[in-house]
């Protein structure tokens, strides 16, 4: 059995190898086996879930046949390759629908995480700059330590944020007021600067600029990431309209607008980010990519096989190498296409839309007026 | 006017030519004074005993061995829908079985007592003096798609009390109504001359205003909103029938897990879950199985899904959409976690796709299905627990499948007659309810009539 540490080191070799050379299948492959093989058995509940598919590591030849997890199970299980009370961070998801009920996901080391997301991030928002002053929608790491987003935000702070940098989600919520006197700095000073954060936030920030009519032309060269859906935490707003809407009130133009897809589940993000496929002298054809040391498949939800062609609608999975601490196949519940280059989003599944009689737990219980 | 014939609509002759046209208000008025007309030449001048025999014969008509109006219903409703042509074909078989004379004239007897009251005044049964009742002269019809053949049921209801129809076919399934129309109307011209189909958009206001206006009486399927929709836009005076969604389930007591008659209980539960792919309002969401029978209850929902292995290769699942199967997988994963995590849960499920499911848990709550064949096998430890568990769905129960002693069924009867549970039948008929039930709860030929009393 291989030890942990050769495999934290080989998957940080491979992150090493950067976000733009040649996706490298076979180093892929066999990097996926041995992660596959040391989860399956440094982790029970893995264990016993691959045993019921029928999957070990002396029977898997290839990545994609490793049982992808779905998303709930981190809400049930405890998937964490060791004694939990050892780790050096636990992410929970935000627990939309039942607070009580929230995904956990364990970290034993954070090198691996943050190697991969600060990597990509670079390729995606920073290509040619090493260092920018962001501005972040977003709450930091001391004030959510089990937000997976936050230590994301606060990765790229110390490693990418020049002066200036800061955090703008308090204890008390958006603190607009210190955004506002941010972006009137920016202007002035005629450097670029970086907005990142949670697209409800943004929405947010830009509902004030509407209501206070402010508008700002911040420098050129400035550019906004934002991530994440509404999940009824602001109204929701399509993706040109808020396009729309980040060219009118900060003069930052499509092109220097980046979409990330994270989860708390993952430790690598997908972006699709015209700043990087500009940089590569790329189509500009929106498209979310996967970094190097992940895989993402779009599946039939009939049978929970890759889908052959090209746009047809599916279930979206991951592999994800840096996942090393938990495991490497996820299945999430978001819909998607595979296009060239990556996939394009479709939206969350809704759950059941059938032809027939059916009544939803939901609808039951409104209309006899009982609590579940 | 041949099963040949693919159109979806089906519109009296002189009308026919305008069929292209998108369905406006005046087209549907002057459908409508054809209806009105043709069921006064001829419909209401018919006996209904004659009327009995007419539809019976359309019945036999469709159930003629390599009838070609059955083939051609199975194969274009296999094409047109998601559903396999194996179970299209046992559906309407069954269906139409059911729509036989005997059948018509028990609900006609049930329901009037004599059912001559229909062709004149007839001598009151108690009380003294005659009477007599009179259909509405048209009725029109909202179709819903789930179950297939099931818009034959409501014009035979028509026709029964000599009312003219039109029928508005669902989106999803555009096949059958038509196709029934042209088999009356080939089997008798003057029954087929007082009805037609026409397909609209739902909930087109000027169309449908046009329609219920002309009309004495609407009948409406769907979901509980569309038909919530339709009875707020039908007039004041136009009597109106709705059925909107409900929920079904089973109940297996302990005295009838026996490991003689097991292997058929579990064939009929897999039977009734399968048919239309538990789309219909009579398709069970669950089961509830008593512990302490020769058969404990985790056996029984094994048992079950051996029988839903076997009724998937004969019969199988029809073609489900993302969301739909997306829906499945949640149960699974849900299922299996908890199974994981060594709870009394246990997963069964078809291989490679999501043909069927059986979930065995010991959590008795109530959970409606995704559908799509998936069905819990909860155990109760006494039948007694029922009452309070239903609770939550009374608001929608419609009918359970029994597998019980005499007594007991009688008493468990009386429990769900107050939560408002309308039908109980064996396992393994579920999908196939008598001509005359009491569907939702009510009567079939009674709310459409208008009744007129000549006193002494």
């Amino acid at each position: 059995m291989e030890s942990v540490e050769e495999l934290r080191g080989a998957v940080i070799e491979f992150i090493g190898r950067g976000a733009d050379g040649l996706r490298d299948d076979a180093t892929f492959n066999r990097l996926a086996l041995r992660l596959f093989a040391h989860q399956f058995h440094a982790n029970l509940p893995y264990r016993k879930f691959c045993e019921r598919r029928e999957k070990r590591p002396e029977t898997v030849r290839a990545w994609f046949e490793i049982p992808p997890v779905p998303i709930a199970a981190f809400k049930e299980l405890t998937l964490a390759c060791g004694p939990v009370d050892q780790a050096a961070a636990c992410f929970m998801t935000s627990g939309t629908t039942d607070p009580a009920k929230r995904g956990r996901h364990y970290h034993f080391t954070l090198d691996v995480y943050d190697a991969s997301a600060a990597t990509f991030f670079k390729a995606n928002v920073l290509p040619k700059v090493d260092r920018m002053p962001l501005l972040i929608l977003g709450a930091s790491p001391e004030l959510q330590p089990h937000s997976s987003l936050a230590h994301y935000l606060g990765v790229m702070r110390d490693r990418f944020g020049a002066a200036g940098s800061g955090f703008y989600i308090g204890k008390d919520g958006l603190e607009a007021e210190r955004v506002t006197a941010a972006l009137e700095g920016a202007e002035k000073a005629g450097a670029p600067v970086g907005m990142l954060g949670a697209s409800f936030a943004f929405v947010h920030y830009l509902d004030r600029c509407r209501a206070e009519r402010r508008r700002f032309a911040l420098p050129t060269g400035s550019r906004i990431m934002d991530t994440g859906g509404f999940k009824g935490k602001s109204r929701e707003v399509p993706r040109a309209e808020l396009y729309g809407l980040f060219a009118k009130h900060f003069g930052v133009g499509r092109d220097h607008c980046v979409n990330m897809y994270g989860m708390t589940e993952l430790s690598m993000q997908l972006y699709d980010s015209p700043l990087r496929r500009r940089a590569l002298g790329r189509p500009d054809t929106p498209v979310m990519e996967t970094p190097p040391w992940a895989r993402t498949v779009v599946v039939d939800a009939e049978t929970l096989l890759p889908i052959p062609e090209e746009g047809r609608e599916g279930i979206i999975c991951h592999y994800d190498l840096a996942n090393l601490s938990s495991v490497i196949g996820i299945l999430t519940e978001d819909i998607g296409v595979a296009v060239p280059g990556g996939i394009r989003l479709r939206g969350r599944v809704q759950g059941t839309e059938s032809r027939g009689c059916s009544v939803s737990v939901d609808e039951m219980l409104a209309a006899t007026g009982t609590t579940p | 006017m041949t099963w040949q014939d693919e159109r979806p609509w089906f519109l009296p002759p002189e009308l026919e030519g305008r069929a292209h046209e998108a369905p406006s208000a005046v087209l549907v008025g002057e459908i409508a004074a054809r209806l009105w007309a043709a069921r006064q030449r001829a419909l209401a001048r018919l006996p209904v005993a004659e009327i009995v025999e007419i539809l019976d014969q359309v019945a036999a008509v469709w159930l003629a061995p390599a009838s070609p109006w059955m083939e051609a219903a199975c194969r274009r409703i296999a094409g047109a829908t998601p559903y396999s042509e194996p179970m299209v074909r046992t559906g309407l078989r069954r269906l139409l079985e059911g729509c036989r004379k005997d059948a018509l004239l028990a609900l006609l007897g049930e329901e009037l007592g004599d059912p001559a009251v229909l062709d004149g005044f007839r001598p009151r049964r108690a009380g003294g003096g005659l009477h007599r009742a009179c259909g509405p002269r048209l009725t029109t019809h909202i179709f819903s798609g789930n179950v297939p053949g099931l818009p034959a049921i409501s014009l035979i209801h028509a026709f029964l009390v000599k009312s003219a129809s039109l029928g508005k076919p669902a989106t999803e399934e555009l096949v059958f109504p038509a196709l029934f129309a042209r088999s009356i109307s080939a089997v008798d011209a003057r029954l087929g001359s007082a009805v037609a189909i026409l397909p609209w958009t739902g909930g087109e206001v000027a169309v449908e205003r046009a329609a219920f206006a002309a009309s004495e009486a609407v009948i409406a399927y769907g979901s509980e909103a569309a038909v919530e929709s339709i009875r707020g836009r039908v007039p004041v005076g136009v009597r109106f029938v709705g059925h909107g969604h409900k929920i079904s389930f089973a109940v297996v007591g302990r005295e009838a897990l026996d490991p003689v008659t097991v292997e058929t209980l579990a064939e009929g539960v897999a039977y009734d879950v399968s048919l239309f792919d538990q789309q219909g309002c009579v398709s069970p969401h669950l089961v509830y199985v008593e512990r302490g029978g020769v058969i404990p209850p985790e056996a029984f929902a094994k048992q079950v899904a051996l029988a839903m292995a076997g009724l998937d290769r004969g019969m199988p699942r029809g073609r489900v959409g993302l969301e739909e199967a997306a829906a499945i997988r949640h149960v699974r994963t849900e299922a299996e976690l908890r199974e994981l995590k060594g709870e009394p849960v246990q997963l069964f499920a078809s291989e490679g796709g999501t043909a069927w499911t059986v979930v065995y848990d010991e959590d008795p709550a109530f959970v409606p299905s995704c559908l799509n064949r998936v069905v819990r096998i909860k155990a109760v430890t006494d039948l007694a627990e029922l009452p309070s568990l239903l609770r939550p769905a009374r608001r929608y129960l419609q009918t359970v499948g029994v597998a019980l002693s005499e007594d007991r069924l009688t008493d468990l009867a009386e429990k769900l007659a107050t939560l408002g549970a309308c039908r109980l039948c064996p396992i393994g008929r579920m999908p196939h309810p008598s001509f005359a039930w009491h569907h939702d709860g009510g009567h079939n030929l009674l709310p459409l009539l208008r009744w007129i009393g000549v006193e002494d």
